[in-house]
């Protein structure tokens, strides 16, 4: 039960974090800083404290987005602001205890920035180039509070969205959630609203909330990110979006391969439990709802919803026909409202602060915000959430910080294996669903691969297609047996053994795979080769006609066929 | 792949011309009650046994088998050596589920993360349980990239082949690793150190290439930085050939 005693309780415990009497020290420790080696500077920092006497708390957070910069500690001292310190090693991690708690010297050379006003040598973090362009709605916990707390959560105003919902009719935040212009942010970008009235209108019960994150794109990483930095603003989303629809019951779709998301998750879940937000008769409410977590096995197709709710019954992820929508008939035949991690973590911040505040930003036809992984071949890695309408270059050469080394910029890939390949020409596209759509690509989960002039396209059309022959799930021919036949030209243009016609036939596979797939699986699938067809027909003649890779990237191509390892 | 194991000869036709010491070796317990005696949690692992061995996991259920904490004391303490832990904790996941169809794929995850892949005879045992045909549970872990039907090598090493990883050098990365450990992607190597396979995508693409060994992940690879992480003694790989 969220009583304003706990409220108080959080807020008043929060406090004593954020404007402290003993040091406290965050340490990122999602997938990726454990990956860049969070736990080997925990476990430094820990026993410099213990070596030094020193009395301090040491929070695990998520991760701030910046991924460049991993590891990252924040630590903030009584009577100074928070500050974030980047790539530290276990060395340099303990001398930071020595130097700043002990000392007092805050080694601007170890400091990225500072919460707030900038200190002597360290700039304003949220003044950063990677900062200064994004508006964090969705991601605005993330890196900030401990994704294994629900007090922290709380303490950020998490659940007085819900609370507010509750306090409303279900209509009313159907047609708040319409009225935003929210769209889904898995990829397709079918209003929220209007999935939720059909499901909201369609008399049949039980009815089930699902929340896809099954985030199978490569390159994407942004729902593993929500989910381990900031389980409770998903949950929030979907006990509104459950209340407003009806659902009497939830699932968690994740994928197996993010097994610390599975992990903070359901710690999230219980705690939830525990303080009454899940369950019968939430609040004291009429509302009763539980969730379950389901892992996925390793299955690309299963982000597709249909394939999502064969792989909830137990059966192989196969997409089925689409009339009847999930919204109608879905999960055992029964109403069902599939949305993604991203769409449901803008939820409470529309309830909040209104449809029109959320309409106010993005573009005419797409509001609110994009969140994208920016990886590849960009100096600054890291999730960014930008708003709808901005420009590709400001992303990458503002907030990314261009192509480093020197090289050339190429290109940029969104949207995964059913997106395309931007170029050069095309940097002052403004991202929107349309205008990506019209360019040949689309917005996708996310993801945002940055390519350098050493990045030859053949190979990576090539590798799309290898990626989708081997996901395709094997029911419809165009998709099996279509991208197969792709995937065998491209490697035998990337080998040298291209023919005049190779191109030609690619565009005719193409146009029918996109026409005649069961699923969003095959419809896409081909989108990579036509986008860099459309773009850099000339690579795909110079490995025809002169049986030569550009780039120096195809082994059979380069050194006159000789392996280079 | 044919792996044959106590569980699976339980299951195998009681035939009446078998000698004694035949039906002995396939039901082994001489109900001397040791392994209650040792049982810190106060269960009785041979009844247990028996009520998993019959399939009736309510009963298993009724006689406290969620409360049983894979201690092995069990097994370890039978005069006649009975794999009872074996038993123990297979009935243990399949008795957290309802008989439901949609507690398949779950059931199938946390056996492999116990067991490190689906064994015949646990396939059989899930069929038995869930009133699924073998060969839908067999189609089922088929299709999931994540379940094995085969045991892998001690170290799973997966090579993200992500875009980022990708264009950051994942193939080269493969084939080096395919040379060091001496096997292809996909195989397991001959001692049943190594197996190497790819993955779609780990979400870690700042840090790419990533490969994860036992789901550890671990980023900005190279073949310097794998042969340390994977302990590969020596340059077996430097000889020609």
């Amino acid at each position: 039960m969220i009583t304003a005693d706990f409220r108080a309780m959080a807020e008043s415990d929060w406090q004593s974090i954020t404007d402290p009497s003993i040091p406290q020290i965050f340490i990122g420790m999602a997938t990726c800083g454990e990956a860049a080696g969070a736990l080997s500077i925990y476990k430094a920092m820990e026993s410099a404290l213990i070596k030094n006497r020193i009395k301090a708390r040491i929070h695990k957070t998520g991760c701030l987005g910046m991924c460049y910069c991993e590891p990252m500690v924040d630590i903030i001292k009584p009577g100074q602001p928070r500050i974030t310190y980047k790539n530290l090693t276990p060395e340099t991690a303990s001398e930071l205890i020595t130097d700043y708690l002990i000392n007092g010297n805050y080694r601007p050379d170890l400091a990225l920035g500072v919460w707030g006003k900038e200190l002597d040598g360290i700039p304003n973090l949220f003044g950063l180039d990677f900062m200064k362009f994004q508006q964090r709605t969705a991601l605005k916990n993330i890196g900030v509070i401990n994704p294994e707390d629900i007090s922290q959560y709380v303490a950020c105003g998490g659940y007085k969205a819900f609370e507010k919902a509750l306090g409303t009719s279900q209509q009313n935040i159907i047609d708040e959630v319409e009225k935003s212009g929210l769209r889904g942010l898995g990829g397709a970008g079918f209003p929220t609203g209007l999935k939720w009235k059909a499901c909201y209108k369609t008399q049949s019960f039980p009815k089930y909330m699902i929340c896809n994150a099954d985030e199978g794109d490569p390159g994407a990483y942004m729902d593993r990110s929500l989910l381990e930095s900031d389980p409770h603003s998903v949950l929030e989303g979907m006990l509104i979006a459950a209340y407003a629809i009806g659902c009497s019951r939830g699932y968690i779709y994740i994928r197996d391969e993010y097994p610390l998301a599975i992990k903070r998750m359901a710690i999230a879940i219980d705690q939830t439990r525990q303080y009454g937000l899940l369950g019968d008769n939430i609040l004291d409410s009429d509302f009763s709802f539980d969730i379950e977590i389901r892992e996925g096995a390793g299955a690309f197709v299963c982000g597709e919803e249909s394939a999502l709710l064969a792989s909830i019954e137990g059966n192989r992820g196969m997409p089925r026909h689409r009339p009847p929508y999930p919204a109608e008939s879905g999960l055992w035949g029964k109403p069902t409202d599939i949305n993604n991690v991203k769409t449901l973590a803008n939820i409470p911040a529309i309830i909040t602060n209104g449809a029109e505040w959320f309409a106010g930003r993005g573009t005419e036809s797409s509001k609110g915000t994009a969140i994208f992984a920016l990886t590849g071949k960009v100096a600054n890695r890291g999730l960014i959430e930008v708003p709808m309408g901005i420009t590709i270059r400001r992303i990458i050469y503002d907030i990314g910080g261009g192509v480093p080394d020197g090289k050339k910029f190429k290109a940029v890939q969104t949207g995964g294996p059913s997106g395309g390949c931007l170029p050069a020409e095309l940097l002052d596209l403004p991202i929107a669903f349309d205008s990506l759509a019209a360019a040949g690509s689309i917005m996708g989960s996310g993801g945002m691969v940055v390519l350098d002039e050493d990045t030859c396209m053949v190979d990576v059309a090539r590798f799309f297609l290898d990626f989708a022959q081997q996901e395709s799930c094997g029911q419809c021919i165009p998709c099996r047996l279509g991208t197969k036949q792709m995937f065998e030209i491209l490697d035998d243009i990337t080998k040298g053994n291209g023919k005049q016609t190779d191109v030609d036939v690619l565009l005719e596979l193409s146009d029918s795979i996109v026409r005649t797939s069961l699923c969003g699986l095959g419809r896409t699938a081909p989108n990579p080769v036509l986008t860099t067809i459309r773009y850099f027909r000339n690579e795909y003649d110079a490995h025809i006609n002169d049986k030569k890779c550009p780039a120096n990237v195809c082994q059979a191509l380069v050194n006159g066929g000789q392996v280079d390892e | 792949m044919n792996v044959i194991s106590p569980v699976l000869s339980f299951f195998k036709k009681r035939d009446d011309k078998k000698t004694d010491k035949e039906i002995v070796r396939e039901n082994p317990c001489i109900d001397c009650s040791i392994c209650l005696e040792v049982c810190d949690k106060g269960l009785w692992p041979s009844v247990l046994m028996a009520d998993i061995k019959a399939g009736q996991f309510e009963d298993a259920r009724k006689h406290g088998i969620d409360q049983c904490n894979d201690c092995g004391d069990c097994s370890a303490e039978c005069p006649m050596s009975i794999p009872l832990y074996k038993y123990l904790r297979v009935g243990k996941v399949l008795s957290q589920y309802n008989k439901d169809k949609s507690g398949l794929i779950p059931i199938l995850l946390e056996l492999q993360s116990n067991y490190g892949y689906l064994p015949e005879d646990m396939i059989s045992h899930i069929a038995r349980y869930l009133n699924l045909s073998v060969g839908h549970i067999r189609s089922v872990a088929s299709f999931y990239k994540s379940l094995r039907l085969t045991p892998p090598g001690r170290r799973h090493v997966c090579i993200c082949r992500g875009t980022a990883c990708h264009i950051s050098g994942a193939p080269k990365l493969t084939r080096e690793t395919e040379k060091l450990l001496g096997i292809k992607e996909g195989e397991t190597s001959a001692d049943n150190e190594y197996t190497l396979d790819t993955v779609a995508c780990v979400g870690c693409c700042a840090l790419a290439p990533v490969i994860t060994v036992n789901s550890e992940t671990y980023g900005k690879m190279d073949r310097e930085k794998i042969k340390k992480q994977l302990k590969i003694p020596g340059d077996k790989d430097e000889n020609p050939g």
